[in-house]
């Protein structure tokens, strides 16, 4: 915008300074000029618009990433009624339960359940 | 367009000269300096008529949504050209008679005047209609 203002008046101003002179016509010549020059250009500055464009898609997509992953951590946080990290030190998602390969074999066993569990009965 | 711009930013830009910041301004022109009056054809004469002449240009961006720059460079070409003629037929019908010692030199100057003024405000409210539609279309894009 300040382009926009400032190069026109500057282009206005010189021009209106120096009208009674030859130097005059040379800023007329250079309106011109610059006129064609910003036309002649002007698919160089469609392009950089949309890159703007782009980045600022880009953008929103990373903003957006970001506060679902917020979200999710403070849900994941919340149900527990305290903030947790999304995974544990050993890279397992929080809440997840792990056990070793015997327990797991033994709650095969059992049908299911692990030691310490109540039995199910038959049929369930 | 061409009548918002002859009428309405003319008398706007008439007001504005008995308003003090152009009224300081245009002191400028007294004193004896190249300098000094560079300054106030800069800011007493071209940045008054650039504003003036893209008003119409920021009501158009204000109230649509943001149109391409060629689009705008063509509105503030018709802008500027109607500060031209409007400018050009003020000269014409009163300035030009106290310019001109004889017919010939008025008819002479009224050519000039009406003939090479009108397109170069055209060409330069063409350049600020060009980069305020540009300015329009990246702020559309940052608030998509």
């Amino acid at each position: 915008m300040m382009i926009g203002i400032g190069v026109p008046v500057l282009l206005h101003g010189l021009y209106n300074s120096f009208n009674q002179s030859i130097i005059g016509l040379g800023f007329a010549l250079l309106t011109v000029l610059v006129l064609n020059l910003y036309l002649a250009r002007s698919v160089e500055f469609e392009e950089a618009l949309n890159r703007t464009k782009l980045k600022g898609h880009a953008m929103k997509k990373l903003i957006l990433v970001t506060v679902l992953a917020a979200a999710v951590a403070e849900g994941a946080g919340a149900a527990d009624g305290e903030f947790k990290p999304l995974f544990t030190s050993d890279g397992v998602p929080q809440g997840w339960k792990v056990g070793h390969m015997e327990r797991c074999e033994q709650g095969r066993a059992n049908r299911g359940c692990v030691a310490g569990d109540e039995r199910r009965p038959p049929g369930q | 367009l061409l009548f918002a711009t002859g009428v309405l930013s003319i008398s706007v830009l008439l007001m504005a000269y008995h308003l003090p910041p152009l009224i300081w301004v245009v002191q400028l022109f007294k004193s004896p300096g190249q300098f000094s009056h560079v300054l106030a054809y800069i800011f007493g004469i071209a940045l008054p008529e650039e504003l003036c002449k893209a008003l119409p240009l920021f009501v158009l961006l204000k109230k649509s949504d943001p149109l391409p720059p060629q689009v705008m460079l063509f509105y503030g070409l018709m802008s500027g050209l109607g500060f031209g003629i409007y400018e050009g037929v003020d000269y014409q019908m009163e300035r030009n008679f106290r310019y001109a010692s004889s017919g010939g030199e008025y008819y002479l100057l009224n050519v000039l005047r009406l003939t090479t003024l009108p397109f170069l405000h055209a060409m330069w409210t063409g350049i600020a209609g060009y980069f305020i539609g540009f300015a329009g279309c990246i702020r559309g894009a940052s608030a998509d």
